[in-house]
């Protein structure tokens, strides 16, 4: 059968074989989607762009893209994460690479043709389908790689989606100018040699990817006895998990840490120079984003790692107790109050970590709830709370600066306003966390069937 | 046991292939990002 190397029983890890050879496969994979942080730098390039009859896109327009790309990761995710689960992580990544490579070269088409509905097309539709795909494929896989430490696994593969801004960024940067300098179309040219690149690159974490063997465990590890009460010794299935409240609680908790986080994240280069006008300027606004990437990718790693100790609810605690009091302390720290730069941005940054710290705990908080038989697929159900976030968390600071200077009213009077709505949000995550209990017995999977999808391929 | 395990070789040379260029990232992120301390005032 035509790509049969893709199937799970083809990447069954041999003996011997280290499960430190997966996180790379996986970060291969999260490091390439990762890019979709990044494609604000074609924003200005595009607009910028003529037709032959002499129109140019505007602002709307172009900020669609990214839109339709995250709303079809949400749904992509959601929609195939049970069919990943039969098929097997290879397949999945493998299918994500072609789609993210393949929206790439479409959007190119569309540029250089200037027909925005092929960009939507490429980059938005078949693009985000990879990015669903690519998000959800080796979270499970992981988790069964690293039963004694799923935090830190889940956390080593989020954080690269976190650090793909950092490379697609400036690497989109450097082969425009490149391309420009050689007389080529700059935008076209750089994506269809993006798209090759991370095809390759995700290639890199088809082949490397391996699942373990049936009944695989570390070397020394035994499964606990004694559980905590919100770890499960048992499994649910994807179709029973979202019929229970523990699932609708995840979701209101990624739902809130996600909405709060795009708070900052939204506004946050005119946010500084707002908050501090005359001693912040434009160069130093644009370092402010990037410190944020880098604790937005670190949050993810060290939140991850530390929730295998601290214990998934805990570490939800820590987000929604400390992050309330530093959303409602951080207008305080601007000129009109504390005036420290240095202080706004520590808060700010440690505000990122935790928005990136939510992402990454949220797999191992579905393990620990649901088990690991069918974790990517609730998983990917869990993320439309992104998708949902990514569209209110805007229009609540969007719409409450529009009114600010609507009504000719200083625009700094909005943050103060924004920031303690975002506080207020992370109540209500800290509420849902409180609520959450073991999953019902009645949810359980009949541990006979766990074994049946594992073997569906022979 | 005669198992053939995983060469640590082959391990450090995956982790590389990923870990290279987030670092390239990294130090160009972590570039501009000082920019904040050093750079602060409006241009």
């Amino acid at each position: 059968m035509a790509l049969a190397f893709l199937d799970r029983e083809y990447s069954i890890a041999p003996e011997g074989y280290s499960r430190w050879l997966v996180p790379p496969a996986a970060l291969a994979i999260h490091l390439s989607i990762g890019q979709v942080y990044a494609f604000s730098v074609f924003k200005n390039p595009l607009l910028a762009l003529h037709a032959a009859n002499g129109s140019a896109w505007n602002l709307k327009e172009v900020g669609y893209i990214f839109s339709i790309a995250i709303a079809f990761l949400g749904i992509s995710a959601a929609l195939f994460g049970a069919w990943l689960e039969r098929a097997g992580p290879r397949r999945a990544m493998f299918y994500a690479a072609i789609c993210f490579g393949l929206g790439f070269v479409i959007s190119a088409a569309g540029v250089q043709l200037h027909q925005m509905a092929l960009i939507y097309l490429g980059y938005g539709v078949i693009g985000g389908i990879g990015l669903g795909l690519g998000y959800i494929s080796p979270v499970s896989t992981l988790i069964k790689w690293f039963p004694d430490r799923p935090g830190l696994s889940t956390g080593l593969a989020i954080m690269g989606f976190g650090g793909g801004a950092m490379i697609g960024g400036p690497l989109a940067n450097q082969l425009m100018a490149h391309f420009k300098s050689t007389g080529a179309p700059a935008i076209p040219a750089t994506m269809v040699t993006m798209g090759v690149l991370y095809f390759l690159f995700m290639m890199f974490g088809v082949f490397t990817i391996r699942v373990p063997r049936e009944g695989w465990k570390p070397a020394g590890w035994e499964a606990p006895v004694k559980h905590s009460a919100l770890i499960s010794s048992h499994n649910v299935a994807v179709s029973e998990a979202w019929k229970t409240p523990q699932f609708w609680l995840l979701w209101v908790i990624l739902f809130t840490n996600v909405t709060a986080g795009i708070g900052i994240l939204e506004q946050a280069a005119p946010m500084i120079q707002d908050l501090f006008p005359g001693s912040v300027g434009p160069a130093a606004a644009v370092g402010f984003v990037g410190l944020l990437s880098i604790f937005n990718m670190a949050g993810r790693f060290f939140w991850a790692s530390v929730s295998d100790f601290l214990g998934r609810k805990a570490t939800y605690f820590c987000f929604f107790v400390l992050g309330g009091v530093l959303y409602f302390l951080l207008p305080l720290t601007g000129a009109e109050k504390l005036n420290s730069v240095p202080l706004f941005v520590g808060i700010a940054v440690v505000l990122l970590s935790m928005y990136g710290g939510g992402f990454a705990t949220i797999p191992a908080y579905l393990k620990d709830l649901f088990g690991g038989y069918n974790v990517s697929a609730i998983h990917g159900r869990l993320l439309t709370a992104w998708s949902v976030a990514g569209i209110v968390g805007p229009l609540i600071v969007n719409g409450i600066l529009d009114h600010y200077v609507e009504n000719h009213m200083p625009k700094q009077d909005a943050y103060p306003r924004i920031l303690h709505i975002m506080a207020g949000l992370l109540v209500v995550g800290f509420v849902a966390n409180l609520l959450v209990r073991a999953v019902g017995e009645r949810y359980w999977l009949d541990e006979k069937s766990v074994a049946k999808p594992l073997e569906t391929s022979h | 046991m005669d198992e053939k395990r995983s060469s640590p070789l082959k391990i450090a040379l995956a982790w590389a292939i990923v870990l290279i260029p987030m670092a390239w990232g990294f130090s160009y992120t972590l570039t501009n990002a000082l920019k904040i301390f050093t750079n602060g005032s409006p241009h």
